[in-house]
């Protein structure tokens, strides 16, 4: 093996490996800096990735429309070969009626609410290390879209964005830890906080903790955002209390609250670029 | 080297190129796996270029796959390529010294390197922080993911092992 490191070979390794290092400093010190390395490699793969989350979403729509056209071919013998030509036909409405209700959807939250300025964005990648199902989308800075912008669906809210370049962006989601919001219980107006817990994120939930202890909330109480601090907008749901439970101290009440989306598997979203009562940027920092 | 050496060195190349990118997409693809048992399939693939192309291949995939991984992830840029590209070389040296390139060879290695790859980035975004029911992630999702990306290095390595023989085999 000493060979090896005495050639010519190990020196090139050697060097690269210093340069990458190097890099890897870098974007240690400048925090939020993407090194240009990576927007370029990113903004060459965004459009693969787009590709292969489209393929890799229509197949399984797909198979989801083949298992439930068997269920029904088992119950209506009769109609088997009816069924079976409407099947192949299934999907295709599933996939343009899916479309149809999200356009429909979006066009309601737009008229809700219309100071906000949004983009829609699909979700193209998912991080492999990610205990929070942080994930990236294609839409960036080309777009329009800032760090800290929030992501919603129809539903409520997602997250926030973390980390842009030109045509895509990383989200993570407010089960992430770092993620820390002002929420309300619309029924006692009650004000908390929601951030993440690993147990609880596994499940697909989250923790609202500083409720008064002697709080009148209740599991199924629905949990939405304050807009205090300017990076929310105002009343975009969360989720709803599904428990309630007393913190480590009795001091406060906590709630875990299940979102009204599963944010495991959510597919496309809107990101709020702009909205009224949005802080400055370098007041959310 | 002789024009026909330099074209078919070069397409080579060019073809586990495209394997790492095409290993990168499924990887990242939402909806294609469960995600407890989301394999890191760069792992898988590097590992299986490595073991059959050396050290020096191996490091350069190995750079190129973390380099494609580090746009994804959600920690520092950079340090998937260099974890990468010690695990390139690092396999290479292996496999030239200690280790018989064999299908059970690539298991345990894909495996091991997935393993070390999950326990490294569990401690940094997870482990070092504290935070509660950190420990049951490595159950639910490390270890399964390491064992999926195992089962998958046996089939890249039959897949660049193939590759390999079809190219010296047009050599000759």
């Amino acid at each position: 093996m000493g060979d090896f490191f005495k050639g010519t070979r190990f020196k090139i390794l050697a060097l690269i490996l210093a340069l990458v290092l190097a890099f890897t400093l870098r974007a240690a010190y400048s925090g939020t800096a993407v090194p240009m390395i990576s927007q370029l490699t990113a903004w060459l793969m965004t459009p693969l990735q787009r590709a292969s989350a489209g393929i890799s979403y229509a197949v399984s729509d797909a198979a989801a429309g083949l298992f439930s056209g068997r269920r029904l071919a088992q119950e209506n013998e009769s109609l088997r070969d009816e069924n079976a030509a409407l099947r192949s036909m299934l999907v295709e409405y599933e996939r343009t009626k899916s479309e149809n209700e999200q356009l429909k959807e979006y066009l309601q939250i737009r008229d809700k609410n219309p100071d906000f300025d949004f983009e829609p964005a699909m979700v193209v990648g998912r991080d492999t290390a990610s205990r929070f199902y942080s994930f990236t989308i294609d839409k960036g800075s080309n777009d329009g879209i800032s760090v800290n912008d929030p992501v919603i669906t129809e539903e409520g809210l997602v997250g926030l964005v973390s980390e842009v370049g030109f045509t895509y962006s990383k989200v993570l989601t407010i089960l992430d830890v770092a993620i820390q919001v002002g929420a309300m219980d619309s029924v006692t107006r009650e004000i908390g906080v929601t951030s993440g817990e690993l147990p609880l994120a596994e499940q697909g939930m989250l923790l609202l903790s500083y409720l008064p202890r002697e709080s009148q909330a209740r599991p199924g109480d629905i949990i939405a955002t304050t807009g205090i601090g300017g990076v929310f907008p105002r009343d975009l749901v969360i989720g709803s209390i599904s428990e309630l439970r007393p913190d480590s101290k009795g001091l406060s009440l906590n709630a875990v609250i299940q979102p009204p989306a599963d944010l495991r598997a959510v597919r496309d979203v809107l990101v709020v670029k702009s909205f009224e009562g949005q802080a400055a940027p370098e007041s959310t920092q | 080297m002789e024009q026909k050496t330099l074209r078919l060195f070069l397409w080579k190349n060019f073809i586990y190129t495209l394997l790492i990118l095409l290993a990168y997409l499924l990887q990242e693809t939402p909806a294609l796996f469960p995600p407890a048992l989301r394999p890191v399939l760069v792992i898988s693939m590097v590992t299986a270029v490595a073991m059959n192309e050396g050290e020096f291949s191996g490091g350069l995939f190995g750079l190129f796959g973390g380099l494609l991984c580090d746009t994804a992830v959600f920690h520092i840029f950079g340090a998937a390529s260099i974890f990468f590209l010690v695990l390139g070389c690092g396999c290479g040296l292996l496999i030239i010294y200690l280790i018989q390139p064999t299908v059970k060879s690539a298991f345990l290695l894909s495996g091991g390197f997935a393993l070390i790859y999950g326990l490294a980035a569990h401690y940094l975004i997870y482990g070092m922080w504290g935070y509660e029911g950190a420990a049951r992630l490595l159950f639910t999702r490390t270890f399964p993911s390491a064992a999926s990306t195992a089962v998958f290095g046996m089939g890249c390595f039959w897949l660049v092992r193939k590759i390999r023989l079809a190219f010296e085999e047009a050599a000759r």
